[in-house]
């Protein structure tokens, strides 16, 4: 929903308005498998915390961006970010909530986000919102287990 | 409810900065949330040190050790390591391989192009180079074997591959084919996606309570009809279309569509994965939709752009919707012929179910040994 805004800015040339969106999903698919065994080894909160701030730091990087190239490296920092909290918020949920219930309200609270993501009007904003809602929903399963 | 208000606000911000047309705030407001989350997650997301996972853990491979079942898992926690070589040749492969398919639609040659060309072969090497890695090199495969031999594994991830590349295609050309087909302003796209984010929230309040009732394999014929019928709406749709008639069914298919997928798919894939292998899980689920998402997007470039000079900007634009049709059918069609999900109800882990086999076996041989003892002692 942001490309006709790029375009229109005159910081892309209309033949390769597929490249921002493709840089993003192409670092994602290319690392998420290595993140994924990363987190099986080590403790998927660092990098689920890694990866909010890695999307965040590129984030802010990508409102200054004035050319094609650099937007499109930028939006390919942000995919590994992306890469980084994806499974580890996945397997925070899969570990955390036993197969029942709980666990498919958690999840399908989880899938809600994907299309509210978008929604918000651009497509990174899907992650942000369902890291969100995945944290609040541990931060409620925490407050269950204490109560 | 704090949830919501949260997400009223966020729509709000994104409809006024998109009326501003200032993109810039678009990230900016993303990076504002995106460190506000990581502030929260700092405090509430629990580490593998947290106690409740680690005594879990605990307890389920110490009752493995007891039952002796140790060799029964093909990996165990401590087993595990970085399998470099095998993320090294993955990484080259599909950079490769996604650069040469989004540049051929781009390049001036198309395929002719040298760069586009050499991209490709180089990909397909490296393709080779990471099956052989995997396969025979590998101490520990990035991609278990175990888990691509589950019986209906391999047709479910063909399928959620085509639904989620429909996906992302859906979503990029619904909002092209409205700005520029139908003349809807940015703001007036926004309000027209609405029902897909209301739907999503109805199916997620329902969804957790139905889940468990209904069989997966239902749920997903539900789920891959509503992927047909979205984008075939925006294919038949006339030039004059009303809003009513055709955008709004489709977007409550739309979503229809994702959220029931993605809720069985997950679930299914994360409950039958054991707890050690969780975060692979979660890759594959995050790696079917970006991969997915990439590839049919290129694929939705080429019909595009092959279309264009003789269909003109609004048909090309149904025709890709017409490709989309063609993977949601053939998705639909291997989900059916191949795949059966029970419901997710309640239901024992991975690890418990091994664990309850080998109580059973040494209780059954047990009771064996009990019924021959007193034979022994008789004789």
């Amino acid at each position: 929903m942001i490309l006709p805004g790029l375009i229109q800015g005159y910081i892309i040339p209309e033949s390769s308005s597929v490249w921002p969106a493709s840089m993003f999903s192409l670092a994602v698919a290319s690392t998420t498998l290595s993140f994924g065994r990363l987190i099986d080894i080590y403790s998927g909160r660092y990098f689920y915390i890694f990866g909010l701030i890695w999307l965040a730091i590129w984030s802010l990087i990508l409102g200054f961006i004035k050319n094609e190239i650099m937007l499109n490296l930028a939006r390919a920092f942000q995919g590994i970010g992306a890469s980084a909290m994806l499974p580890s918020g996945l397997m925070l949920m899969g570990t955390i909530y036993r197969p029942g219930t709980r666990k498919n309200m958690a999840f399908s609270i989880y899938g809600a986000c994907a299309p509210l993501g978008f929604f918000l009007g651009l497509y990174h904003m899907l992650f942000v919102c369902t890291s969100l809602l995945s944290a609040l929903q541990v931060s409620s399963l925490l407050v269950f287990l204490e109560g | 409810m704090y949830q919501f208000t949260k997400c009223f606000t966020g729509i709000l911000v994104a409809g006024i900065s998109g009326g501003l047309a200032t993109w810039g705030y678009f990230f900016w407001v993303g990076a504002a949330l995106t460190v506000f989350t990581s502030i929260v997650a700092y405090f509430t997301v629990p580490g593998c040190s947290d106690p409740a996972i680690k005594t879990m853990r605990r307890e389920v491979q110490s009752e493995a050790q007891n039952l002796g079942q140790n060799n029964g898992h093909e990996q165990q926690e401590d087993d595990l390591v970085m399998d470099w070589i095998g993320s090294g040749t993955l990484f080259l492969c599909l950079n490769f391989l996604i650069v040469a398919l989004v540049a051929s639609s781009q390049a001036p040659n198309g395929w002719k192009t040298p760069y586009v060309y050499i991209c490709f072969i180089l990909g397909i090497s490296f393709l080779l180079a990471t099956i052989c890695v995997e396969r025979w090199i590998a101490k520990c495969p990035l991609i278990p074997l175990s888990f691509l031999c589950k019986p209906q594994m391999p047709a479910l991830l063909l399928s959620l591959f085509l639904f989620y590349g429909s996906l992302s295609v859906y979503l990029l050309h619904a909002s092209q084919y409205m700005e520029q087909s139908m003349g809807a302003s940015t703001i007036q796209t926004v309000a027209w996606y609405a029902p897909m984010a209301a739907g999503g929230y109805v199916i997620s309040i329902f969804g957790g309570y139905v889940l468990h009732l209904l069989p997966g394999t239902i749920l997903l014929i539900v789920a891959g009809s509503a992927w047909i019928i979205a984008p075939l709406l925006f294919a038949i749709a006339p030039s004059g279309a009303n809003y009513w008639e055709y955008i709004f069914p489709s977007m409550l298919c739309a979503t229809i569509g994702i959220d029931i997928t993605f809720n069985v798919c997950n679930i299914y894939i994360t409950t039958s994965t054991p707890y050690n292998q969780q975060g692979f899980a979660g890759a594959v689920v995050a790696f079917l939709l970006h991969f997915g998402g990439t590839i049919c997007l290129a694929m939705a470039g080429v019909v595009k752009q092959k279309t264009q000079s003789s269909l003109g900007e609004r048909k090309s634009c149904q025709a890709v919707f017409w490709m989309e049709v063609g993977c949601a059918i053939m998705a639909t069609i291997i989900l059916v012929a191949f795949v059966r999900i029970g419901e997710a109800k309640s239901d024992f882990a991975v690890e418990e179910k091994l664990e309850q086999n080998n109580k059973l076996q040494s209780e059954t041989t047990l009771e064996k040994s009990l019924e021959q003892s007193p034979k022994l002692q008789d004789g």
